[in-house]
């Protein structure tokens, strides 16, 4: 659900994985603001690459985090989201609300520039 | 495993309305199709749209506050059948729950999109529910 968490400058990378449904996704939810708000980072990255299964309540997490950065003046970006979640997430919308990039390194790289 | 042999399979199941046992939920639908041997972005669909129909049962149906979900599965050559069904609050407005985007519950952060998804990833989706009355949720897919 949670594999780690790498400091970047700009941003924090979280890398999820496994199945992020509404029982993961309460737990999820607190683990990511208070390591955002620990870290210092204004801008978080989830990388998505390594996990496998995401309903609605994924969508719900992510929309969430998006609006909870936003609100604090930092931006989501999502990064590796394999073919299993792109169905999910194109019809959710959420790629047209925040950039998913191939890899959490070039979504590092954006948002340092 | 023949899967040129027409196969007509029923099973139930309960389980407690735990948001736990979404994952079992999804996992038994998935190994219930299995002797079909259908693709991947099938088995992904059937567990996306089973486990937004278990999680409407625990989180709306009874509130997060226990109660008995009860989902059946069945195969008619390569017709699946899913029903879920909870004996929780029901839904008021169908119509309304149905639309995209609607949710009765902003704070806990809900998309409002799960009868969206089961619509979108399933054949057909059926809701038939009232207040008091529960709620049965049936959707088919081709396999």
């Amino acid at each position: 659900m949670l594999k780690e968490f790498i400091e970047c400058p700009d941003a924090l990378v979280a890398v999820l994985g496994g199945e992020i449904d509404q029982y993961g996704a309460a737990w999820l939810r607190s683990k990511l603001d208070v390591e955002t708000e620990l870290s210092g980072r204004k801008n978080l990255v989830l990388d998505l690459s390594a996990v496998s299964f995401m309903d609605s309540a994924g969508i719900g997490l992510i929309i969430g985090r998006g609006k909870r950065l936003a609100s604090a003046g930092g931006r989501l970006a999502l990064a590796g989201a394999g073919g299993k979640l792109r169905k999910i997430l194109e019809l959710s919308g959420v790629t047209r609300l925040y950039p998913l990039y191939p890899n959490y390194r070039s979504a590092v790289e954006d948002m340092m520039k | 495993m023949n899967t040129m042999q027409e196969i007509n399979n029923y099973m139930k199941t309960e389980f407690d309305a735990l948001s736990i046992n979404e994952a079992l939920a999804r996992g038994v639908a998935a190994f219930f199709m299995l002797p079909l041997d259908p693709d991947m972005e099938t088995v992904a669909d059937v567990k996306t749209a089973v486990s937004e129909a278990v999680t409407n049962a625990i989180i709306h149906g009874y509130r997060s506050e226990g109660g008995t979900v009860t989902m059946e599965l069945s195969l008619r050559g390569r017709e699946l059948t899913v029903i879920v069904r909870d004996s929780g609050v029901g839904i008021e407005d169908v119509a309304k729950a149905r639309e995209p985007m609607f949710t009765t519950q902003p704070e806990a952060e809900r998309s409002g999109l799960g009868f969206t998804v089961m619509e979108t990833f399933m054949d057909s989706l059926d809701v038939d529910s009232a207040p008091g009355r529960g709620t049965v949720v049936t959707m088919k897919k081709l396999l």
